[in-house]
């Protein structure tokens, strides 16, 4: 893994966003796929990203149907018309689910919240691949789609947000507890169970990764949730750890992002 | 904390509940995207729960059911011994895994969940629910 | 009509004495769209108005005023910056434009402000 010599300039240095700022630079046209504590692909067209899809945030399928913005019925029909020939947003937008600037804007939060997602848990290689129009066309591609630095200033703007929620416990497998009978008008706190982790919450509220992590930070705030550390943190009930890709310190990109805070 | 841990009065023998829920526990926490999980026998009785939403008891039967189907269909077309079960929902997946000969894990997930991981993840699960449920 | 993101900027580029206009998903802080002349930089911009949008929600729901927030003023001595809220089921976004004072008509600008926020295709 890359040290963090550029850090003071404000350069990516963690393997994800080093690894799409140069292929980014170079016009690259293919698949970066991740892996490490959280894996995903992040797609770019002649330079330009397009989409990013991973399993630690929700993608524009769980946001839409989730939210109930957009029928089953509707879902289903656009992807069987779209996503072979990967024209998903161009179906949705033909069946009149989504306006056309609504799905810009759902595809560049969707792509934006994924590298978010693995930028903070950590990628530990990042290998770029050809495009593979069948294994991708089920993606909501955004057009243009962000440049390099787009991407990388967006992400680092939200690792440093997060990096300020750290010391607070508050990561994606952290699970928020109602502290109490607070009333639960707020939709995350109305999610909160005491046994979903923050990803979780996402997932359920069909909401980004980020603005949850928001979210409950807020309820942090006002005492109406407390955060119980990680299971895997806590005591192990059967043992027998290390069959599983455990979290690395240092594999996060937020490590990077806490040095060289803005003085405020 | 809205856990439940329910437990069936016919368990097929002596069973280490503590441990075995230990084990659900520990998967859920390790796989991102589980929700809710139990082991149950290959008859449909719940043994141990980790669940939240869904009824363990319905759970455990509906599992069986399609261990069942999934075990018929793969001798049918002759394709060797059963692995999992995976159903996929709008908003989830619905796993079942044989532990042994007698007995299923049921895992329930979000339409995020790894499959991938997961699989790699409840191999050593399911060996080790199979040394305790069959000791 | 329905109008994407690129069509809704040029209109509010298109306004007397528009600086720089941008689109903010405010839940996220992200800017989806910018548009500027000269060197104004309205990433800085957009990401402080964020919070200042995200207070002012919170401190309404606080106050249990059950109004939306339509549109924010900030009057600065050469310039007005409005902020024109879009609170349209799942997408919390806003508008935001730097406009010079002395240019500026506001209430033609906020009049047409509203407009675009409602054709904008969500």
């Amino acid at each position: 893994m890359s040290e963090t010599p550029d850090a003071a300039r404000g350069r990516p240095t963690g393997v994800l966003l080093s690894g799409i700022d140069r292929r980014a630079k170079d016009g690259f046209t293919g698949v970066l796929r991740a892996e490490g504590p959280a894996s995903g692909v992040v797609v770019l067209r002649e330079g330009r990203v397009v989409a990013a899809a991973t399993p630690a945030a929700p993608g524009p399928e769980s946001l839409l149907l989730r939210s109930g913005r957009v029928s089953d019925a509707d879902w289903t029909a656009a992807f069987a018309e779209g996503a072979p020939h990967g024209r998903l947003a161009e179906a949705l937008v033909a069946r009149g689910a989504v306006g056309s600037a609504g799905v810009q804007i759902l595809a560049a939060t969707a792509l934006a919240d994924a590298v978010f997602a693995l930028a903070l848990r950590g990628v530990h290689t990042c290998a770029a691949e050809p495009l593979d129009a069948a294994a991708t066309g089920g993606l909501l591609f955004l057009s243009p789609g962000l440049t390099g630095d787009d991407i990388v200033g967006e992400t680092l703007r939200r690792l440093t947000e997060a990096a300020e929620w750290q010391p607070l416990g508050l990561t994606p497998a952290a699970i928020p507890a109602r502290a109490s009978d607070a009333h639960a008008a707020d939709p995350v706190l109305a999610a909160v169970n005491g046994r979903r982790t923050v990803r979780d919450l996402a997932f359920a509220l069909g909401k980004g990764l980020f603005v949850t992590m928001r979210g409950v930070a807020d309820l942090l705030e006002s005492g109406a949730v407390t955060l119980s550390p990680p299971a895997r943190d806590a005591a192990e009930p059967t043992g027998q750890p290390g069959e599983l890709p455990k979290r690395l310190r240092g594999a996060s990109d937020v490590v990077r992002v806490l040095p060289f805070r803005p003085d405020r | 904390m809205s856990d439940k841990t329910v437990t069936e009065p016919r368990p097929p023998r002596q069973v280490d509940k503590p441990a075995v829920l230990g084990e659900l526990t520990a998967l859920r926490a390790d796989v991102p995207g589980v929700t809710e999980t139990a082991v149950a026998s290959v008859d449909g009785m719940l043994i141990v729960a980790d669940t939240d939403e869904a009824r363990p008891d319905v759970l455990a039967a509906l599992a069986a059911t399609t261990l069942g189907l999934g075990k018929s269909t793969g001798h049918e077309v002759g394709m060797g011994e059963l692995r999992e079960v995976v159903v996929r929902c709008a908003t989830g997946h619905i796993v079942v895994y044989a532990v042994g000969r007698k007995a299923l894990m049921v895992v329930l997930g979000d339409e995020g969940l790894d499959v991938a991981r997961l699989h790699v993840g409840s191999r050593p699960t399911v060996q080790r629910l199979t040394e305790l449920l069959e000791p | 009509m329905s109008q994407s993101i690129e069509t809704a900027l040029k209109e509010v580029m298109a306004l007397d004495g528009a600086a720089g206009a941008s689109l903010v998903d405010y839940e996220s802080g992200m800017p989806l769209g910018i548009k500027v002349t000269g060197d104004f930089d309205l990433d800085v911009a957009s990401a402080v108005t964020t919070d200042i949008v995200r207070t002012q929600v919170k401190a309404f729901k606080a106050l249990q005023i059950e109004d939306s927030i339509e549109d924010i003023l900030i009057s600065l001595d050469t310039q007005y910056h409005i902020i024109r809220v879009i609170d349209r089921g799942e997408d919390r976004l806003f508008l935001y434009v730097a406009l010079e004072r002395e240019k500026a008509n506001l209430a033609l600008a906020r009049l047409t402000l509203r407009k675009i926020a409602r054709e904008l295709a969500v």
